[in-house]
């Protein structure tokens, strides 16, 4: 029985380190050739669409300064671009900031949230800015993000010169790395997550999956589904399989940056962390129960790929783990022999040349204060993740179990020294 | 001049090279040719076909001839000729003149010898009342061909009633034996004087070898150390006969391997270094993997071949009376038999390869009590140039066994070479210690004679000493030196030679394709995961590189971002 438990959660963990192993491979690829086709594509950008930049906030006034600070030096232009900050009953000063900043350019705007949409969470807010506007094209930036200032351009670029493209993903960059050994691995870990996860998806299948941030989407796809699920805790993932599902693709396409703030202190994250794994275990299985009707062949090949990270490749972990501190105490009389190990030292060196490789994508990431934490990052941050997945999955199943309603958690802010990149001026 | 001298050198080359297999087979080729001649008319008879030729093996080669077959040819290699009547039926004439014509020593048994012999008169009668041979009591009546000869008999026999004749010369160079079929003890009596005078034998030496045998992946290192020790005591020399693999009970088909007990590995390891011989007793000793009981190349269950590999889908080997033809029986029995191959085959590759992987190399091969038919005996010679143990003589019946009381090499196992265990060693049992003396007695009655014992590595140290201390009292046994009997242990991969001069070689075809394949076959979950190990790392390599590479150009590189705030 051992053996049996111990070599299923062998092929579990090892099936998912070989497919992200492969995904490393095409995140590769993707960054020697995404910038390839930018001369070609810049001659396109002729007449250019309407864009509209939707910041959905609520009680943001410790970061909204410096988001529309930054949105005030997006590169496009200004005629055909509207900023609209969806004030979302905040109580604080969020309004009033960004009110000020309304004030001060024509093309960024306030809009308060109304019933029903009001205080019911992002995507609510989201679909009172689509009600409420007309441009061709949507962006969406959470009300920290100070984007570069030619993302809004690239994602538009995108769009452009890929008609069958429904949306274009940008690359999200952590604004406050080195605020605490939390968001040092945070950083880490975004990047590995977009190279490998985003780039090397995007690269072999042509998918790549909306985050909450950072992205352009065609009015048209999104009045064609009817705006963005508000019973979904992740929305974006949620979103993706419905576009998929009409037939079109998203492109991740990281030259349009932005930088966002990540949690700083461990309740935060476990908060913010425990909303989004919750919210891809609902997607997964509320699509899984109509796989069938899926036309997509992709998504659903993607689908699976979230349900094997979420419910069998933790499973085998667990298993492992337990299996391994039992066997400490009492000889289970496992027949598996030296391979075991040279595979767990493998799995380990094969965490390394991932993540260094992501790092070394970047600029300054792969220094020697990065290395450590790297090291670090196996025995710790990423263990932290089972507890968190499992804890999740008890929330979303007693949700489920009872009928409860799904609250959204709000992300806490911090207080940064980056203002919208003024640093850099 | 240049050319002549580079040949002689090639030359030399060629008989150095050669010069360790001529030795062994030297050693297997003996002078004495005996030609076995028979006639039946039933399958099962050949079970005392092969009983004989077990028994002339032991003086020297032997080929078995039916009476239907023989030809000029095979009496004229023959120093000695055999003929085993096993029906009454009529001999043609071609066949008694091709006898009357040769000249060499002959030995009728059975029925038939007047037909060969005019001038002497045998009547032909079967009697089961055979107490006594040779003034030596019998355990259990015997049967026997009472016969009226007017010469003196060699050997005479007692019924109740009356002495009998049992084995006599007829003439100047013709021998007459009065059975169709003789038990082992019967056998062991007669042995001596056919040897003596048949055979014209001279006495030679006379050798004795004991191995501590059932040596299995359970047995404690210390258990085997404790009985070593008490043989280098008393410095007796002695053999080891190790099971590879042992059926665990309760878990279907899982075999605890020897390689899991490290400890008693190093010390059969060392005892290798030492120069002990290592006998391979099977594989894993049991064929039916659910219970484990049994034989391993026998299905106990049905007293029969194996007849499936499966042993849950075995079962009982059809009777002759079931078909319609003996030639029907004899095709369904080499079906069978092919079954028996191809079983035995892969037990025997096993049984060395698991040894050899893990540093030991067997010279030879047991089993335990020699149950088996002809069809595996004959797969063991593929594998193994010498078998230690005892002798089944028929392919159907397990009842009809034997053992020599020397090195024999039966033609119907190919002529593998048989080293016998003949003795038993002390037990609980009051008559074990007289039954041991008296089996040594009784082998040195034969001119050349090879006492053999086996003594269970469990066994108590009491019965170890009584049993060491009867053998003593037979100085006329010198112990074998099994360093140095010639040997050759061979699969497809690999090849052990021992050589006369004690030297030991091993060959393998190809090391690494060689262990590769042992991999895969044994632990192919195992094997896979290291095929996946190479893969990845390879993967990890390219990684590492591009990280390199990476940081290498990273000045060369372009950001647009602004820098980052960490």
């Amino acid at each position: 029985m051992a053996n049996l438990l111990f070599y299923t959660s062998l092929i579990l963990i090892w099936v998912m380190l070989l497919y992200h192993m492969f995904l490393m491979q095409g995140g590769y690829r993707h960054y020697r050739s995404y910038e390839k086709v930018i001369p070609k594509w810049e001659k396109n950008m002729k007449d250019l669409p309407t864009v509209s930049v939707f910041i959905p906030a609520h009680n943001e006034e410790m970061v909204i300064e410096q988001t529309l600070t930054a949105m005030s030096r997006l590169y496009y232009p200004k005629d055909k671009l509207e900023v609209i900050v969806i004030n979302d009953n905040s109580s604080d000063r969020t309004g009033e900031l960004a009110q000020a900043f309304a004030d001060k350019f024509p093309f960024i705007r306030v809009l308060e949230t109304k019933p029903p949409n009001k205080g019911k969470g992002k995507s609510s807010a989201l679909n009172e800015a689509l009600a409420n506007s007309s441009s061709e094209i949507i962006c969406v930036y959470d009300a920290d993000n100070t984007p570069e200032k030619k993302a809004v351009w690239y994602l538009v670029m995108g769009l452009l010169n890929d008609p069958k493209a429904a949306a274009m993903v940008g690359k999200f960059r952590v604004i406050n790395a080195a605020q605490t050994w939390l968001t040092r691995f945070i950083n880490i870990e975004t990047i590995c997550f977009q190279w490998m996860a985003q780039g090397g998806r995007w690269k072999w299948f042509g998918v790549a999956t909306i985050p909450g941030t950072n992205f352009a989407i065609r009015r048209s796809i999104m009045e064609e589904l009817g705006g963005w699920d508000v019973k979904a805790l992740a929305e974006d993932t949620e979103l993706t399989i419905r576009v998929y599902n009409m037939g079109h693709h998203i492109r991740f396409f990281p030259k349009a940056i932005t930088w966002e703030q990540e949690p700083e202190t461990f309740g935060v994250w476990w908060k913010q962390r425990t909303r989004w794994a919750r919210g891809n275990q609902y997607v997964v299985l509320k699509f899984l129960k109509r796989i069938g009707t899926l036309k997509s062949k992709r998504i659903v090949f993607d689908l699976f790929y979230f349900f094997f990270t979420y419910f069998l490749f933790f499973f085998g972990v667990i298993v492992s783990n337990v299996l391994f501190i039992i066997n400490l105490f009492y000889d289970l009389n496992l027949s598996i022999g030296n391979v075991a190990l040279a595979l767990w030292a493998l799995a380990f060196l094969l965490f390394l040349g991932e993540v260094m490789i992501t790092l070394s994508i970047e600029k300054n990431e792969m220094n020697r204060k990065n290395f450590f934490y790297v090291l670090l990052m196996y025995f710790t941050y990423s263990q932290m993740w089972i507890v968190l997945v499992v804890y999740s999955l008890y929330q979303e199943t007693k949700r489920m179990i009872f009928k409860q309603e799904v609250k959204w958690y709000k992300t806490e802010r911090f207080s940064q020294n980056d203002k919208g990149g003024k640093k850099d001026e | 001049m240049k050319y002549k001298s580079l040949f002689v050198l090639l030359l030399v080359l060629l008989t150095l090279s050669s010069f360790p297999r001529e030795s062994i087979a030297k050693e297997n080729t003996s002078t004495t040719k005996i030609t076995i001649v028979y006639s039946n008319d039933r399958s099962e008879q050949m079970a005392t076909i092969n009983q004989m030729d077990a028994l002339f093996s032991t003086f020297g080669q032997t080929t078995i001839i039916p009476v239907d077959e023989l030809e000029e040819k095979h009496l004229r290699s023959a120093s000695h000729i055999v003929y085993v009547g096993l029906t009454k039926k009529v001999i043609t004439k071609d066949v008694i003149n091709l006898f009357k014509e040769n000249r060499k020593p002959k030995l009728f048994v059975g029925y038939n010898a007047q037909q060969f012999n005019e001038n002497v008169k045998i009547e032909e009668k079967l009697s089961n009342e055979l107490t006594e041979v040779n003034s030596q009591s019998l355990s259990k009546k015997s049967v026997f061909i009472n016969s009226k000869i007017k010469v003196t008999p060699i050997v005479v026999g007692k019924t109740v009633e009356n002495e009998v004749p049992l084995f006599m010369q007829l003439n100047n160079k013709s021998y007459y034996l009065a059975f169709h079929n003789f038990t082992v003890e019967v056998e062991s009596i007669l042995r001596p004087f056919i040897s003596r005078d048949f055979i014209g034998q001279k006495a030679g030496v006379k050798e004795a070898f004991i191995v501590i045998n059932d040596i299995t992946p359970q047995t404690k290192a210390k258990v085997l150390k404790q009985k070593m020790d008490q043989f280098k005591q008393q410095g007796i020399p002695y053999m080891l006969g190790v099971t590879s693999a042992t059926l665990l009970a309760n878990e279907n088909q899982r075999f605890l391997e020897l390689k899991e007990n490290t400890e008693l590995v190093t010390l059969l390891k060392k005892e290798q270094q030492e120069g002990v011989a290592i006998i391979a007793e099977g594989y894993a000793n049991a064929y039916h993997y659910v219970t484990g009981y049994g034989q391993e190349f026998w299905d106990n269950q049905f007293d029969g071949p194996i007849t499936n590999v499966d042993p849950l889908k075995a079962h009982e080997l059809k009777k002759q009376h079931d078909f319609v033809s003996e030639q029907a029986f004899q095709d369904y029995r080499r079906e069978i038999g092919e079954i028996e191959v191809s079983y035995t085959e892969e037990r025997l590759v096993k049984a060395i390869s698991s040894l050899s992987d893990i540093g030991i190399y067997p010279i030879a091969f047991s089993m335990k009590d020699g149950y088996a038919s002809e069809y595996v005996y004959r797969t063991i010679n593929k594998h193994f140039s010498i078998y230690f143990g005892n002798l089944q003589y028929s392919n159907e019946d397990s009842s009809k066994r034997g053992v020599q009381a020397w090195i024999s090499r039966p033609n119907y196992m190919d002529r593998l070479t048989v080293y016998p265990i003949n003795l038993q060693a002390v037990t609980d049992q009051k008559t074990s210690e007289s039954t041991l003396y008296d089996g040594l007695q009784s082998l040195l009655q034969n001119p050349q004679a090879m006492a053999g014992i086996q003594i269970n590595v469990a066994s108590t140290k009491a019965h170890t000493a009584a049993t060491l201390a009867i053998f003593r009292q037979f100085p006329e046994f010198t112990w074998l030196n099994p360093g140095k009997i010639p040997t050759v242990v061979k699969t497809d991969n690999i090849e052990i030679q021992q050589f006369a001069s004690g030297k030991t070689t091993m060959n393998l075809q190809n090391k690494y394709i060689y262990r590769i394949k042992t991999k895969l076959a044994n632990e192919p979950f195992e094997f896979a995961l290291w095929v996946l190990f190479i893969i990845v790392l390879a993967f990890v390599s390219l990684f590492f590189i591009n990280v390199i590479r990476l940081r290498v150009t990273l000045k060369r590189r372009l950001f647009e971002e602004r820098k980052p705030n960490g």
